[in-house]
């Protein structure tokens, strides 16, 4: 086989990929409003991108704004300070401009993290049924019952900024882990739930040797490589996942307890295949879509949150290049009269709000087009 | 002629909120090698859960009370039910395999029809496609080409996949980019036989067809494609669970000729499952007629047709719509299984019911050489 012939193979087998991105895209083109959202999105990504190129950072940490003294009172914009400066004297177009990359960051990492939580939760519990749904539905139904916005809050305030793994705990997490795995992923059903708590027992045994070893050393760490250090927006990024994750969990459990119905989910099990194999290749093809259009709607909402985080002090630390914290620093100064101050609040106002609309005009685009039950014939 | 299958005092029940199903009450059945048997019988008298059964395949509030599904195999007979889940897997689609009754849900909407088909030689059949794929290793060795360094490491993978093909490092392996193209020539083999298989169910143009998706074939095209699905590692016991039922008439004379003829040259068994009489009597050598969970009559097809005992079969065999006669129906319905009839489960129904009827069940008996009837009308007659 020559060099021409394997690319024709190639072409060939990417043949239907190239087909349906296509007319992704010809589908896309015929709706002006997720033109808009491409659009405006593409004009976020073109800022994050040349952020150290629109405003060069002075400091040796790019995401803090740079101030040009300490006077409370916000300065309008100028040549030098093209928005203005907020309270504090703290750069505006420098700030906003470093914030979108915050914003993608904080949007993207906690959607993918919630998602993939919410995926393996929701096909283990969907799939599996019985007790592990059970289990896993009550845990969901537990983060549902508080108010969304005051659990994150709480959370934010409860994890400490440093987060180290004891040896007794840490043991027995990671026991708790490779059960959890080996549990799921090998073995008949009922040899699997024995592994799974043989190993946790071990992990109890251990866990018990390790304190027995290092007498009252409970709290011994494992050194730095087990600690976490968790900066505030991380902090931030943990509780959002923690509060986001059961919704996905429920809708993939949903869109699973669907397929495991159909006919070809039953005709793989009489062929013989095993489970892995059925929930790879029959059900999340089948099912995940919902999913990604969830996502792809949530992360604008994600950003309108953890601004809202920001505003409230919450979020980012003093100073850190972030809209919400653009927005908090004009909190004094929005009420005054004849809105002298208007371009301490409306310039990262319209930074945030513009980015949700172009999420959500997007999102819903997403859906028109990539929903198979949704369009052709 | 053996046994391949026999299923014995079978009880199966599903808990649900309403109450206690009892989809199935002692059911005993044998299916002898190279036979067709056919279960009649109305909708949801249980038959394909009798197939399911035997795949031990109950959906999930079921569950299997008591009785044996006995398979034989080379090492003698095993029952279904008490094995392991890895084992049942080794025999589902091997030694056992079922043709599902819609064809168009049970083929993934998302794979081509290569796919599908090659997955069952994935799960039963890696070895040979290794065997296959390092013969064409050789062929290419032989040759002269700038290749030929590719080739060795390639036969090192092969030669090692040949000993243990469902090693988990083949899993990683394949998982890595640009390393997984050793995959490639297994893939090509496993094209050649599907390509193969289809032809024989004959597909016509199966090159084509192979690379289309489900959605893309007519009706009789998807449910031969379940049939090559089913018949790629030419099972033993093949279950036919109402296999033409979706389709219109001439497609499916030519499905079940194509079945008929493909029983001969695989020499399996079929469990022929349908609710029209006229494919019973087109296909089968024996019946079995279902009631509501429990089987009434046994028999060779001839016998049922022109000689059925069970008031059941003689009312079902009436109710063969002929033309120039009045259509003659079965009075009243299918009773609730939640609350079955007591005793002879049809004896609400039954023109000749007696006041024994009410109260014991009639155990099923051998009337005359290999006429079985679950009646008290004809228990009398072998005592």
């Amino acid at each position: 086989m020559n060099i021409k012939q394997r690319l024709n193979e190639f072409r060939k087998g990417i043949g239907p990929t190239i087909k349906e991105l296509k007319f992704m895209i010809s589908r896309m083109k015929k709706s002006p409003l997720s033109i808009v959202g491409a659009a405006i999105l593409v004009f976020y990504i073109a800022i994050a991108i040349l952020a150290p190129v629109l405003a060069p950072p002075t400091s040796w940490d790019p995401y803090m704004i740079p101030r040009e003294g300490y006077r409370a009172e916000p300065q309008a914009p100028s040549e030098k300070h093209i928005f203005g400066t907020a309270q504090g004297q703290y750069d505006i177009f420098y700030g906003c401009i470093w914030g979108t990359r915050t914003a993608f960051r904080i949007g993207f990492l906690v959607v993918l993290s919630a998602v993939a939580m919410g995926i393996v939760i929701g096909v283990i519990s969907g799939y599996y049924g019985g007790i592990y749904d059970e289990v896993m539905m009550r845990f969901t139904d537990v983060i549902y019952a508080f108010p969304g916005l005051i659990l994150v809050m709480a959370l934010v305030i409860a994890v400490p900024v440093t987060f180290r793994f004891h040896i007794g705990p840490s043991m027995l997490i990671i026991a708790g882990f490779i059960a959890c795995f080996i549990g799921v992923s090998i073995g008949s059903e009922r040899s699997r739930l024995r592994l799974a708590l043989v190993l946790l027992g071990l992990g109890l045994v251990a866990t018990a040797i390790a304190t027995a070893v290092f007498p009252g050393q409970m709290y011994l760490t494992l050194g730095s490589l087990m600690s976490v250090r968790f900066t505030p927006l991380d902090k931030v990024m943990l509780a959002l996942v923690v509060v986001g994750w059961p919704t996905y969990s429920r809708v993939m459990r949903g869109e699973i307890l669907r397929v495991k119905q159909e006919d070809y989910v039953e005709a793989a099990k009489a062929v013989g295949c095993s489970d892995a194999r059925i929930i790879f290749r029959h059900i999340l093809p089948n099912s995940i879509y919902p999913l990604l259009i969830m996502a792809s709607l949530d992360i604008g909402a994600i950003v309108l949150t953890a601004a809202a985080l920001s505003f409230l002090g919450l979020g980012a630390p003093q100073g850190y290049a972030d809209w919400g914290q653009m927005i908090s620093f004009s909190r004094n100064w929005i009420a005054v009269r004849g809105n002298y101050y208007w371009f301490t609040w409306l310039t990262p106002g319209l930074f945030i709000f513009i980015f949700v609309l172009g999420w959500n005009l997007l999102g819903d685009a997403f859906r028109d087009v990539s929903d198979p039950t949704l369009r052709r014939r | 002629m053996g046994k391949i299958l026999e299923i014995e005092d079978l009880v199966l029940r599903f808990y649900t909120y309403e109450g206690v199903v009892k989809a199935l009450e002692g059911i005993n059945l044998f299916v002898e090698k190279g036979e067709t048997l056919g279960i009649v019988g109305e909708t949801g008298c249980g038959k394909t859960m009798t197939a399911l059964s035997i795949f031990n395949l109950i959906p999930s509030p079921g569950r299997i009370e008591g009785g044996r599904v006995l398979l034989q195999t080379e090492n003698g007979p095993i029952d279904i039910l008490s094995q392991k889940e890895d084992v049942l897997r080794k025999i589902r689609g091997k030694t056992i395999s079922m043709i599902f009754q819609e064809p168009g849900s049970a083929l993934n909407p998302v794979y081509t029809v290569n796919d599908q088909v090659s997955e069952v030689f994935l799960v039963h059949q890696k070895k040979e496609l290794v065997k296959n794929a390092l013969d064409g290793l050789e062929e290419d060795l032989k040759k002269e080409s700038s290749m030929r360094f590719f080739y060795k490491l390639e036969k090192g993978i092969y030669k090692k996949m040949l000993k243990n093909p469902e090693s988990f490092s083949w899993k990683v392996l394949s998982r890595i980019p640009i390393v997984r193209r050793y995959q490639n020539r297994l893939k090509t083999e496993m094209r050649k036989a599907v390509v193969n298989i289809l032809r024989e169910m004959e597909i016509p143009d199966p090159e084509r067809v192979t690379d289309m998706y489900p959605h893309e074939l007519s009706g009789g095209m998807q449910q031969r494609v379940v049939i090559a699905i089913a018949l790629t590692c030419n099972p033993e016991l093949l279950i036919a669970d109402e296999p033409t039922t979706s389709l219109d008439v001439t497609i499916q004379a030519r499905i079940l000729d194509l079945i008929r003829r493909l029983k001969d040259r695989f020499e399996s068994s079929i469990i022929f499952i349908t609710h029209d009489m006229g494919v019973i009597a087109e296909m089968c050598d024996r019946v079995a007629v279902m009631y509501a969970g429990a089987i009434c009559e046994i028999a060779d097809v001839v016998e049922v047709f022109k000689n059925p005992l069970h008031p059941y079969a003689k009312a079902l065999v009436e109710s063969i719509p002929r033309p120039g006669e009045d259509f003659k129906s079965i009075e009243g319905t299918v009773p609730n299984l939640i609350e079955p009839p007591t005793g002879c489960r049809f004896h609400p129904r039954c023109p000749m019911a007696k006041e024994v009827c009410r109260r014991i069940r009639p155990k099923i008996v051998e009337v005359k050489k290999n006429h079985f009837v679950s009646c008290h009308l004809y228990l009398g007659q072998t005592n």
